[in-house]
């Protein structure tokens, strides 16, 4: 006997992922920039387009992709793993799914943890996207995702407050580092412009309702994002 | 079941580690996570068979240990309130989620650590 511990969860996890053409995650440097809204547009207009979508809402602590998308009372099925639900043609996979509205109290060890387990354990299938929704910042859970996963892009989502252009140039230096493509997306923008996202006064009330988020200019500038990736992105 | 996925990753991660090289494997299964044991040992086999790689292994069921960061108490789930099927079913896929459903017994408050009896972890004799 020996104190040896071995997570045999880390082995398995690129295994998951083997089918998935393409993982993005949507990330951005600071919290209420709508990254969240962005990743549902993304994954929802993918999915229009045909293609095989997943959406992984990694914001453990705040999830909100299932308020966005009107998605209530959804849960995996089980089936020598756990299959994500469908959803609008989006197999979709929350923390929001276990938790229910109860608050998360995590610190990073059980960040990390929880993303380990479900990642170990959904099976994805074949997908031609992965969107994932990050929590704000350069946190646990991106180091965790760059840990595990062999090869993704980010959507860097900024608005044109200078902190936010900021502190965004600061952080992708990191993924530059590492060769990891980036496309950058303004949001919040005055006008529009190439590969930026205007400001829609309307998008709170479509909130929850798929059919109103398609009919918003929000939707229709995502659209333009959604043809970039498509294309390879950056 | 989602057990055979759990049985998956500690073979593979048996077969390709070479501390396990001829060792009897010890496969932790913490209380919380609540194993369908049967299924768990099912699944070992044939996935097994499918390799045709047998593995020695055997099963430690840990119990769960918690500290409070806000009191410092140190408690397990068998000193808080019974948890309903729901909640126990959730525990079950994430067990970081009894964060969501336990609080401190002394100080109510959610801020822990679960020290041990989480998941599957994996030693050798
Ligand atoms: N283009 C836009 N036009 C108008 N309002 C917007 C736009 N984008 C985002 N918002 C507003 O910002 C809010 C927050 O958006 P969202 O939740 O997607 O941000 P987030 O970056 O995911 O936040 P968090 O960091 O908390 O996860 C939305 O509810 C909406 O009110
Ligand atoms: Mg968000
Ligand atoms: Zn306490």
């Amino acid at each position: 006997m020996n104190n040896l511990r071995i997570d045999p969860r880390e082995a398995i996890i690129k295994d998951r992922m083997i089918a998935v053409k393409n993982i993005w995650l949507v990330s951005g440097f600071k919290g209420g920039i709508g990254k969240s809204l962005i990743s549902v547009a993304v994954a929802l207009g993918l999915a229009d387009k045909g293609r095989k979508v997943g959406l992984l809402d990694l914001d453990i602590t705040s999830s909100t992709d299932h308020i966005i998308l009107g998605a209530d009372n959804l849960y995996p099925r089980e089936d020598m793993g756990l299959l994500p639900p469908e959803f609008e043609k989006i197999k979709f996979m929350s923390f929001q799914f276990f938790s229910k509205s109860y608050p998360l109290g995590f610190r990073g060890n059980s960040i990390s943890n929880a993303i380990k387990e479900l990642l170990c354990v959904t099976v994805w299938g074949e997908l031609d996207f992965l969107i994932i929704d990050m929590p704000p910042g350069f946190s646990d859970t991106t180091m965790d995702v760059i840990k595990l996963f062999d090869k993704f892009s980010v959507i860097a989502v900024s608005t044109p407050s200078p902190l936010s252009k900021k502190i965004l140039e600061n952080s992708v230096k990191v993924y530059k580092d590492m060769k990891i493509g980036i496309l950058f997306v303004e949001n919040m923008a005055q006008k529009a412009k190439i590969n930026s996202i205007r400001f829609d006064p309307k998008i709170d009330k479509a909130l929850g309702d798929v059919k109103k988020i398609k009919r918003t200019q929000f939707y229709k500038d995502a659209l333009k994002i959604v043809s970039k990736i498509e294309g390879g992105g950056v | 079941m989602h057990e055979w996925a759990l049985a998956e990753s500690v073979i593979k991660t048996v077969n390709e580690k070479k501390e396990f090289v001829g060792k009897k494997v010890i496969v932790y299964m913490g209380e919380l996570q609540a194993i369908d044991m049967e299924v768990f040992k099912f699944a070992m086999e044939e996935i097994s068979k499918q390799n045709k790689k047998k593995i020695d292994f055997k099963i430690v069921i840990e119990e769960s240990k918690f500290k409070c960061n806000s009191c410092g108490k140190d408690f397990s789930m068998s000193e808080v309130k019974k948890k309903s099927e729901e909640e126990k079913e959730n525990i079950h896929f994430i067990p970081e989620m009894v964060k969501a459903f336990v609080k401190c017994p002394k100080c109510k408050s959610i801020d822990f650590e679960i020290i041990k009896g989480r998941g599957v972890s994996l030693g050798y004799e």
